[in-house]
C-alpha cells in the first residue's frame, strides 16, 4: 500500500519526534505549572511515537477475556492466563513508558 | 503554584460576594491563588479581610460533576470534615459551605493549615519520617475509632458495601475492559481477609494528602473518597506501591516498612491489621489507581480536556504491570 508516508520525508514517527524535541528545548523557559504540561505532552508523543514505531499486539477479544475472568472460567488456567495478560500488559508499558518496566523485563526487549 | 488564570472562569467576584453574604459588606477577599485544579477539585487560597484583620482561609470547589464519578459531594465532606474536627483530628475546620444563592460552588470554605503535601519533599526530609509516622498513626487511628453511626450518610455508598463489588460497578461503567484489573480483583475475592467490624475510612488516605510543617502533621486533607469499611483499607492505600514515590522499600507511602506502619497504628490504639491484610489492600489499592486513570481519561474524553487527563488512560497499564508483578511476588 502507498500512502503519503511512503516516499515523503520524514516519517511521521520523525515528525512526533520534531515535536517533543521542541517542547523539550522550550521547557526551561515556561513557568511551573506549563513546564509541568509541556512534560506531560513531551511523554504523551513519546508514546505516539513509539505506538507509530511497533507493530500492533496480538489480536486478542479482551472484553471476552475480562468477563470470562470474572466470571472465574479461567480459575483451572490461571498461571498460563496470567503469563499472557503479563506479557501483553509488559509490551503496553513498553510502549507507554519503558523505563517502568523491572530489569528483567527490560533486559529481553 | 499557578498564578490565577484572568478567564471566564476567574472566581474572584462571586467569592468576594459569597464572604460579604457570612460575615458583611464591610469583609473582602485579597491574595487568591489557585493552588490545585486536581482530579475533582479546584482549591483557591485567600485571606479574608475584616477590618485590620486578616485570616488565610481555603476555598474548595467540584470541578468534575457526573453520574459515574466515585466522588462524594462537597456537601457530604464539608459533613465528614465537621465531624471529624470536633473529634480532635487534626483536619481544617469548615466554616461554610456555598448554597444556591452563591456564584461559585458547589464547594466549601476551610481554615487554611500551614505545610507542604508534595510527596518529593516529604520523602526527602528523612530526619522526621519516625515522627510524621507516629503522627499520622494516631490521626487516623482516631479517625478510624469515631463512632460510624455518625457517618450513617455514607452507608448507601457502593464502596461501603462489598468493595469487590464496588470496583467492577466502577470498572464497568467506563466501559473499557482490562483483564488485568480481572485478574487482580478475581484473586482477591479467592483470597478473601477476615472481616472486620467496619469504621469510618479515610479513603486517599497516602503520601500527597497530608500536609506537613517542619516535622509536624497539620492537617490530612481530600476526604471526598471517604466511606464505611475495614479500617485495614486506609493502611494498605498508604502502602500501595504508587504512593511509595520510587522509595519502594518504605511500603508506607515512602516513609516507613509496612511493619512500622503496623506497629505506630497498634501503638495509637487501633486494631491489630495483619500483614496479608494490608497486602490484600495494597493490590486493591493499584486496581483502584488504574480506575482512577482509567475515570481521568474518561473524563477527557467526555470534555474536561487536558494533556495530563489524556495521558492517564495509557498510564493505567503502568498500574496493571505493577499489580500483575505484587501478584507474582517479584514486587514487595
Amino acid at each position: 500500500m502507498t500512502d503519503l508516508t511512503t516516499h515523503y520525508r520524514p516519517t511521521t514517527a520523525d515528525l512526533v519526534r520534531t515535536v517533543a524535541d521542541f517542547l523539550t528545548s522550550i521547557g526551561p523557559k515556561l513557568e511551573s505549572g506549563d513546564r509541568y504540561t509541556a512534560l506531560v505532552c513531551k511523554h504523551i508523543l513519546g508514546m505516539v511515537e513509539r505506538e507509530l514505531l511497533s507493530g500492533p499486539l496480538q489480536p486478542l477479544n479482551e472484553a471476552d477475556l475480562a468477563a470470562d475472568i470474572r466470571a472465574g472460567a479461567h480459575d483451572e488456567t490461571w498461571r498460563r492466563t496470567f503469563e499472557a495478560v503479563l506479557n501483553r500488559t509488559i509490551e503496553r508499558v513498553a510502549l507507554v513508558k519503558p523505563d517502568h518496566l523491572a530489569a528483567i523485563h527490560r533486559a529481553n526487549r | 503554584m499557578a498564578a490565577l488564570p484572568a478567564t471566564r472562569s476567574d472566581p474572584t467576584a462571586a467569592l468576594r460576594a459569597a464572604v460579604r453574604r457570612r460575615w458583611g459588606n464591610a469583609a473582602d477577599v485579597e491574595n487568591i491563588e489557585q493552588v490545585t485544579l486536581g482530579g475533582s477539585n479546584r482549591t483557591l487560597l485567600f485571606d479574608l479581610v475584616q477590618g485590620t484583620q486578616r485570616t488565610r482561609l481555603v476555598s474548595r470547589e467540584e470541578t468534575f460533576a457526573g453520574a459515574e464519578k466515585p466522588f462524594l459531594s462537597p456537601a457530604a465532606q464539608f459533613q465528614i470534615m465537621s465531624i471529624a474536627h470536633k473529634n480532635g483530628l487534626c483536619v481544617p475546620e469548615p466554616l461554610f459551605t456555598y448554597d444556591s444563592n452563591d456564584e461559585i460552588g458547589p464547594g466549601f470554605v476551610t481554615t487554611f493549615a500551614n505545610g507542604t503535601a508534595l510527596p518529593r519533599r516529604l520523602l526527602a526530609d528523612t530526619e522526621h519520617h519516625a515522627s510524621i509516622l507516629h503522627q499520622l498513626a494516631i490521626t487516623v487511628a482516631k479517625l478510624h475509632a469515631i463512632d460510624p453511626a455518625l457517618f450513617a450518610f455514607l452507608a448507601d455508598l457502593p464502596e461501603s458495601g462489598d468493595p469487590i463489588a464496588a470496583m467492577r460497578y466502577r470498572i464497568d461503567n467506563l466501559g473499557e475492559p482490562h483483564p488485568a484489573l480481572e485478574l487482580g480483583l478475581r484473586w482477591l475475592e479467592r483470597h478473601p481477609p477476615p472481616q472486620r467490624p467496619k469504621t469510618v475510612v479515610h479513603g486517599d488516605f497516602r503520601t500527597g494528602n497530608f500536609l506537613v510543617d517542619d516535622g509536624k502533621v497539620t492537617a490530612l486533607l481530600d476526604w471526598e473518597c471517604c466511606h464505611l469499611g475495614s479500617p485495614a483499607e486506609d493502611l494498605g492505600w498508604f502502602c500501595t506501591r504508587s504512593w511509595r514515590f520510587g522509595r519502594t522499600a518504605y511500603h508506607a507511602g515512602g516513609i516507613a516498612t509496612r511493619t512500622q506502619l503496623q506497629d505506630a497504628y497498634r501503638d495509637a490504639g487501633g486494631a491489630a491489621i495483619t500483614e496479608p491484610e494490608i497486602r490484600w489492600w495494597e493490590i486493591f489499592g493499584l486496581i483502584r489507581w488504574a480506575m482512577f486513570n482509567i475515570l481521568q481519561a474518561h473524563g477527557h474524553v467526555h470534555g474536561r480536556r487536558s494533556p495530563a487527563y489524556a495521558a492517564c488512560g495509557r498510564n493505567t497499564a503502568l498500574m496493571e504491570y505493577d499489580l500483575l508483578m505484587t501478584l507474582t511476588g517479584d514486587y514487595d
